[in-house]
């Protein structure tokens, strides 16, 4: 889910272009998520109808780290 | 950021998803993590069993064990005498993690000059000052690129992969930096276009990539056996639709080129082409123009327009500029 994230135009992704990306079902997404939002690793953001998520910016270095 | 030339990243596939889980669950443990720190920050590059003991005051049987998990995530590497050292994924994934300040400080004061650096590695500086020009001065990156080769070669064992060790951590630093920054780095693409002569096919495919992308790709062409010049009959394909053609003169293929490209895309030469991990290989199956009537010309420049067209999209790049709708 990071390096859809990471990869995406803008760096943020909706739950459902992970769902897309991964072939996974929204509340599976949904269930991961919040454990990277409660453990800061992601930002959720609401912007009308949509929630956009991205990497946190101080976690952005470690995460490009990892995804090397 | 990232990219690291992050590039434009791609999802991770399974098996490295896999791999780096492990990894990160085999340092998911304080005594394990404590291990690494005490092998990443020791002044030689391989530590022995008891060395790492005393350093961080454990208990041998505590070490071995946790150095066995470290080993089996690829981690470490046991030396046949039993002393560790780093890995290049350690280094290159954790080593934020484990010498924390030192490798995200963003001004060391010691200068190294560029000029005594083994060639390889200003060959490093040279390709990542022009992956950076947008974001950082030629200084600053050769600057990061002396160090980080500095930084490394202090502990390196295996001297053979220290130039690639370098541009890893070296971008990975610049790309730390550019985010405390507040840079929002993706790093350019670069791409790699390879015909047998450098003078029809690839010209083309560089030219529709340009005129849709403008700056936002890096793009280079080579040939397996460079003709003398571009052949005329393509530059007046492309120029009756308003397709503009880079001053440009076929050029040989070599392995540099190859290595500083994301994305390399061959046109009925593959096998000349050097094949290095990470590097995004495609084959267009394109008829060589050369000596063809005018329309049969224009097919083809019709068909490299739509493979653009879907490469530009897999960047994920934004268009600057449609290319012309032919008959296509």
């Amino acid at each position: 889910m990071l390096s859809v994230i990471a990869g995406s135009p803008g760096g943020e992704a909706t739950v459902g272009d992970l769902a897309d990306a991964l072939g996974l079902r929204q509340p599976t997404i949904t269930h991961h998520v919040g454990i990277m939002v409660d453990d800061g690793v992601l930002l959720r953001e609401q912007r009308g109808r949509q929630v956009w998520l991205s990497i946190s910016p101080d976690r952005e270095a470690a995460v490009g780290d990892l995804l090397r | 950021m990232v990219q690291a030339p992050k590039t434009h990243a791609r999802p991770l596939d399974v098996e490295s998803a896999i791999e780096r889980a492990a990894q990160i669950s085999a340092l998911a443990d304080a005594d394990r993590l404590r291990v690494l720190s005490a092998i990443a920050t020791a002044p030689t590059e391989a530590l022995p069993l008891d060395s790492i003991a005393r350093r961080i005051s454990m208990d041998a049987d505590e070490v071995a064990g946790a150095l066995d998990a470290l080993g089996r995530a690829g981690l470490v590497i046991r030396e046949a005498d039993g002393a560790a050292s780093l890995t290049a994924d350690a280094w290159v994934r954790f080593g934020r993690v484990l010498i924390a300040g030192a490798a995200v400080t963003a001004a060391p004061a010691v200068q190294h000059n560029a000029l005594e650096l083994p060639a390889a590695v200003q060959r490093i500086a040279l390709d990542l000052q022009y992956r950076y020009s947008s974001v950082f001065s030629p200084e600053t990156v050769r600057r990061y690129v002396g160090e980080s080769y500095a930084l490394l070669s202090e502990r390196a064992r295996i001297t053979t992969y220290l130039p690639t060790l370098t541009a890893r951590f070296a971008t990975d630093r610049l790309s730390a930096l550019a985010t405390s920054r507040g840079v929002i780095l993706r790093g350019t693409p670069e791409v790699l276009f390879v015909c047998v002569h450098n003078a029809g096919r690839s010209q083309m495919a560089s030219a529709a990539l340009r005129h849709m992308t403008g700056s936002r790709v890096h793009v280079r062409t080579a040939g397996s056996v460079p003709a003398s010049r571009v052949d005329p009959a393509i530059v007046e394909v492309l120029e009756e639709v308003g397709v503009a053609v880079p001053l440009e003169f076929p050029k040989p293929l070599t392995d540099e080129v190859v290595q500083a490209s994301d994305y390399v895309i061959t046109m009925g030469c593959g096998d000349a082409c050097p094949v290095y991990p990470g590097r995004r290989y495609m084959d267009w199956p394109l008829a060589d123009p050369a000596g063809k009537p005018k329309d049969v010309v224009r097919r083809v420049r019709d068909e490299v327009f739509s493979r653009v067209e879907r490469l530009v999209s897999e960047l994920r790049v934004p268009a600057v500029a449609p290319l012309p709708s032919t008959s296509r």
